[in-house]
């Protein structure tokens, strides 16, 4: 006994101490003060409540080594061996945690997303192989003129720095007003906005690093931005096109409807408020107008898209599966023009994709969170 | 600091003494060159048409053989001399067609309303037109016709908003529906309240807190479904003044606009009475006019602070004689309007100086300018004797410096570089009415794109008044209102008088106000320095011709300490007290009232006398619809009086006593509005 409790005190002490730093290090900040803290303080002291579903740790890899060495006994590795139960089938996507979940439909959507940079002013993003939407860089007047429409917004700071603040790094809590949106009720739809917000930068900073468009702190030094100039480029909006696009899967959830309906007079909730997420940066300092619009236009396509793609229901047949391929540019927003919901209404396409054409992963989750949405037509 | 080299001019005469002082120190030669404001073009735009006075109606009957007579509405010109002096003192420099634009609605385009109906008028800024407050419980507006003073000043095609209009822009905003829900940024977009696309345009309506919404739903508002009685009976119209950025830094332009702001809601609820009898037999029996409350919750600090010696108070007199007396062949005198206006906000600002000065003496007084002041500084001077300006010389020096006083005649400016003037205020023929002293002009403290010698020092000046004549004068002076140039106001500093004597706080700490409450009564507490509270009713309301209405908190009946304080001694044709006070604060932990923001169904705490105001505006209605004939307030006396003293019987035991009437009026008057409560759960 006595020996025991020696070997173990030294074994858990060394353990802990060295492992907490290391992870807390690799985390750094926040999650490494916590998690360093954590698993060396708890392990090294002998409290270990971790493994079974959690994470890991040394001194519980270590008893359960003793426990293993305890009880192999004879075991040769050949004795009563079978085949487990469910070996072969497919795995199901609740099997996973919602961290893996979204890497897997991310993965598996991202292929319908092709970003082709054409030339220094044009990239096109091509949708599920048939829809070719091209991305339109402005003239440099363009911008130029809109600095005084920044100048007006800049009016509007003190009543939106909140805002502005809170948007800079949490878009989808805002659409959590329009609806409920609680991981008990509506935990995969959650889920869902997070994927489409993924999939929506990841296509976003692609277009943004063809266009490389100069932010407005640059071109005037009265700019003066409220929050911290992004490294990429202004042009077009990703909280735009963002916003657009979790506005355009949301207002779908609420309504069954296409984003176009959505514009229809009076504007519906979904798009004011992504509406008012693109101005607001604009009122930062960070955007110009038509930046949001063609964001805008984008984070709609994009969303109109996927949803048609990820659509199995049997309205579809066979026959229009596979549409006729067709481009389109997003119209450039006039030099001295605000974005109003009346120009997004005009220049919003409707992507010719195959409904149901999505990978069949991606639609399997798509399937599990149209059960949160009940009156979904 | 100052340049050592620069020196005071002597006096010289003004090329056009006439021009108002405000508009000389924006325009003098030598003051060009400084950018007071980014705006200054949309500013004389604005003046360029601001000789116009056109637009005034009054009923006249025609008698055509004895039958009953058609109403008609003829315009008529505001009385010869005071169109005039207007004219004078806002130079029209070319044209004056922006402000032949700011005309009454035709009797024909204006809607056909119940004959017992009473209207209220808005004159206010940030007035959100569709909230739900000012619709009935039909989704239809309540708003009858509203002008849009900015788009007209800027020549913008659509200025006047009438109920078909903003009903047609409701329904198309709520998907074709009155009553569904409404998309109020693409209606304010669409009607021309938020104008994101003009350098200069209004969008008090872009963000949380809305003025003149506030107001309006103070005064006008109301829940249709709990209050259907008032929502069917009381309708409103609106003037929105352009952006105060437009109304001038020092708001030296807000006298013009809501004098032509008030001609056009007069004229407007005239012509909606001549609607309303068109074609009725009976109507040459009924004393023309609807009964009209006006509620104007804006103003400046300085001026004459006599009843027609300003020029806003002066106008009113005029409109409403040329009402009463000058157009009306009829023997019924038509119903009266009646103008309700805050006491102000200033009472602890340090912004009213008075004194008496004997024979040959001097006083001396430091004006405190504050550092990172981007817009210009004022300090108006008069007296109470006719002619006493004859016998005072006044000095300015920087800081640092002394000035000997010297003495101007009528129209005479002195000027210190480009930083500063003084003005010799009236004309030599004023008799009288010539009681007006001097005007002092600071430029900026504070302009990163000017070089510093263009600045004027911020710190201690020194104003230093002479008595050189043979007996006391009573001298006051007045800080002018200072508004921001940017709609966060953090760039325009208030000056002060800064005295060592001037208590501002006691000993517990406690700002000191007026009066203060001890041992069972109410004890004057402005006795130590010549820099006092008393005296600090903004000018635009400090006159007889509107309800003058202060601020108090609900919880303990205390006069809010911000309320104006009426200068409680009496001068001929000054306001010496406030008409009465209305809930400012619900408590000390919960300042100001609630009202509406300024989208539909948004409530925000909003504080300070505008609000007040706006309340006893309601109290007018209110009483107005229980009247027995639904007649019209009498001009001579002002109901809330009689208000006030029926609600001190109401008064809380809770409470401290009314405090005097230059600071409470004739006693306080309880929240009217039952669909809003105080955040005491009261």
């Amino acid at each position: 006994m006595n020996s025991g409790l020696q070997i173990g005190g030294g074994h858990g002490g060394g353990h802990g101490g060295g492992h907490g730093g290391g992870h807390g290090g690799g985390h750094g900040g926040g999650h490494g003060g916590g998690h360093g803290g954590g698993h060396g303080g708890g392990h090294g002291g002998g409290h270990s409540l971790d493994h079974a579903g959690g994470a890991g740790s040394p001194l519980l890899s270590h008893s359960l080594m003793l426990a293993h060495e305890a009880m192999l006994s004879g075991w040769d590795g050949i004795e009563d061996v079978n085949i487990p139960q469910g070996f072969g089938n497919r795995g199901k996507l609740t099997d996973l945690s919602p961290e893996r979940r979204s890497q897997v439909v991310v993965g598996a959507l991202m292929p319908e997303f092709r970003v082709s940079p054409k030339d220094r002013k044009t990239v096109t993003v091509q949708m599920g192989g048939t829809y070719h939407l091209s991305v339109i860089l402005p003239p440099e007047t363009t911008f130029k003129d809109q600095i005084k429409l920044m100048r007006a917004y800049f009016d509007l700071r003190a009543d939106r720095i909140p805002e502005i603040l809170v948007q800079n790094v949490d878009i989808l809590s805002a659409f959590g007003t329009l609806t409920q949106l609680d991981p008990y009720r509506r935990g995969r739809t959650i889920e869902f906005l997070r994927i489409v917000q993924s999939l929506t930068i990841a296509i976003e900073m692609q277009v943004k690093h063809a266009m490389s468009a100069t932010r407005p702190v640059n071109w005037h030094p009265k700019i003066q931005p409220l929050i911290q100039t992004p490294d990429h480029s202004s042009y077009p909006s990703g909280h735009a096109t963002e916003a657009f696009a979790i506005a355009t899967v949301l207002h779908r959830l609420m309504t069954g409807m296409p984003a176009a309906t959505g514009m229809v007079s009076p504007v519906h909730p979904c798009f004011q408020l992504a509406f008012r997420i693109a101005a607001n940066r604009v009122v930062a300092g960070v955007h110009f107008p038509i930046d949001s619009a063609t964001g805008a236009v984008l984070g709609c396509a994009i969303a109109d898209a996927l949803l048609t793609m990820l659509d199995t229901s049997a309205a579809h047949t066979p026959s229009d599966a596979v549409p006729e391929t067709q481009h389109a540019d997003i119209a450039l927003l006039g030099s001295n023009s605000d974005f109003m919901p009346e120009w997004l209404k005009a220049n919003l396409g409707t992507p010719t994709v195959s409904a149901g054409s999505a990978s069949v992963m991606a639609q399997e989750f798509f399937a599990l969170l149209q059960s949160e949405w009940p009156a979904l037509p | 600091m100052t340049s050592e080299h620069a020196k005071w001019s002597d006096w010289q005469q003004r090329h056009s003494p006439e021009v108002s002082a405000y508009i000389d120190w924006r325009l003098a030669p030598e003051n060009t060159a400084v950018p007071r404001s980014a705006n200054d073009s949309m500013i004389l735009m604005s003046l360029a048409g601001a000789g116009l006075i056109s637009g005034l109606t009054a009923f006249k009957s025609s008698t055509n053989n004895g039958d009953p007579a058609p109403r008609q509405i003829v315009p008529f010109k505001l009385g010869r001399q005071k169109a005039a002096a207007l004219k004078r003192t806002f130079p029209s420099n070319r044209t004056n067609d922006l402000i032949d634009k700011i005309r009454p609605p035709a009797i024909a385009d204006l809607p056909k309303i119940a004959k017992d109906s009473i209207i209220l008028g808005i004159i206010d800024v940030g007035i959100g037109l569709g909230n739900a407050r000012f619709r009935d419980a039909a989704g239809e507006s309540r708003i009858l016709a509203a002008l849009l003073m900015h788009a007209a000043a800027r020549r913008a095609k659509r200025h006047t908003l009438l109920k078909p209009e903003i009903d047609k822009l409701l329904t198309k905003h709520s998907g074709g529906n009155l009553l569904g829900a409404l998309d109020e940024q693409a209606f304010n977009n669409e009607a021309g309240l938020v104008e994101m696309g003009e350098s200069f345009g209004v969008r008090d309506l872009a963000g949380h807190f809305a003025h003149g919404t506030a107001v309006t739903d103070l005064a006008g508002g109301c829940d249709p479904t709990l209050e259907s009685d008032f929502a069917k009976r009381v309708k409103i119209i609106t003037v929105t003044l352009p952006p105060y950025q437009t109304l001038g830094m020092s708001g030296e332009y807000l006298d013009l606009y809501t004098t032509l702001a008030l001609n056009w809601l007069v004229s407007t609820a005239d012509h909606l009475w001549s609607k309303a009898w068109d074609g009725c037999p009976d109507a040459p029996n009924v004393p023309p006019g609807f009964p009209l409350v006006i509620n104007l919750s804006l103003g400046r600090q300085a001026g004459a602070k006599r009843d027609e010696i300003d020029l806003f108070p002066g106008m009113i007199a005029d409109l409403r004689q040329n009402r009463e007396f000058g157009n009306i062949t009829t023997h019924l005198k038509p119903r009266d309007f009646r103008l309700v206006m805050p006491a102000g906000n200033d009472n602890l600002d340090r912004v009213h100086f008075m004194t008496h000065l004997p024979p040959g003496k001097s006083r001396a007084v430091t004006w405190r300018i504050q550092p990172g002041d981007v817009s210009d500084n004022f300090v108006e001077i008069w007296f109470d004797q006719p002619g006493a300006v004859e016998h005072c010389a006044v000095s300015l020096a920087p800081p640092g410096t002394s000035e000997a006083p010297s003495a101007g005649s009528p129209g005479q400016v002195r000027r210190l570089a480009r930083r500063s003037s003084i003005y010799r205020l009236g004309l030599p023929s004023s008799g009288a009415d010539n009681l007006a002293g001097y005007l002092l002009a600071l430029g900026p403290t504070c302009n990163l794109e000017l070089e510093p010698d263009m600045l004027a020092p911020p710190g201690a000046w020194t104003i230093t008044l002479h008595n050189s004549g043979p007996t006391p004068l009573r001298v006051r002076m007045m800080i002018q209102t200072d508004q921001s140039t940017l709609p966060s106001p953090v760039n325009s500093r208030r000056s002060y008088f800064d005295e060592e004597s001037y208590q501002q706080f006691d000993e517990q700490g406690r700002k000191v106000d007026s009066y203060r409450f001890d041992r069972g009564q109410w004890v004057d507490s402005d006795t130590s320095s010549d820099v006092c509270r008393h005296g600090t009713l903004i000018a635009s309301s400090a006159h007889q011709h509107a309800s003058c209405i202060g601020g108090y908190r609900t919880s303990d009946g205390m006069p809010a300490d911000y309320s104006s304080t009426g200068l409680g001694i009496d001068i001929p044709r000054d306001r010496t007290e406030v008409t009465c006070s209305l809930p400012t604060d619900d408590g000390w932990a919960h300042p100001g009232i609630l009202a509406a923001g300024a989208a539909s169904g948004a409530v925000i705490a909003v504080r300070g006398t505008s609000f007040a105001s706006a309340q006893a505006a309601r109290h007018l209605l209110l009483s107005l619809m229980n009247a027995p004939t639904g007649g019209g307030p009498s001009s001579h006396a002002d109901p809330l009086v009689a208000l006030a003293q029926q609600a001190a019987t109401q008064n809380l035991k809770t409470w401290v006593p009314d405090a005097p009437p230059s600071k409470t009026g004739h006693g306080r008057l309880p929240r009217p509005d039952p669909s809003r409560m105080d955040r005491l759960g009261r």
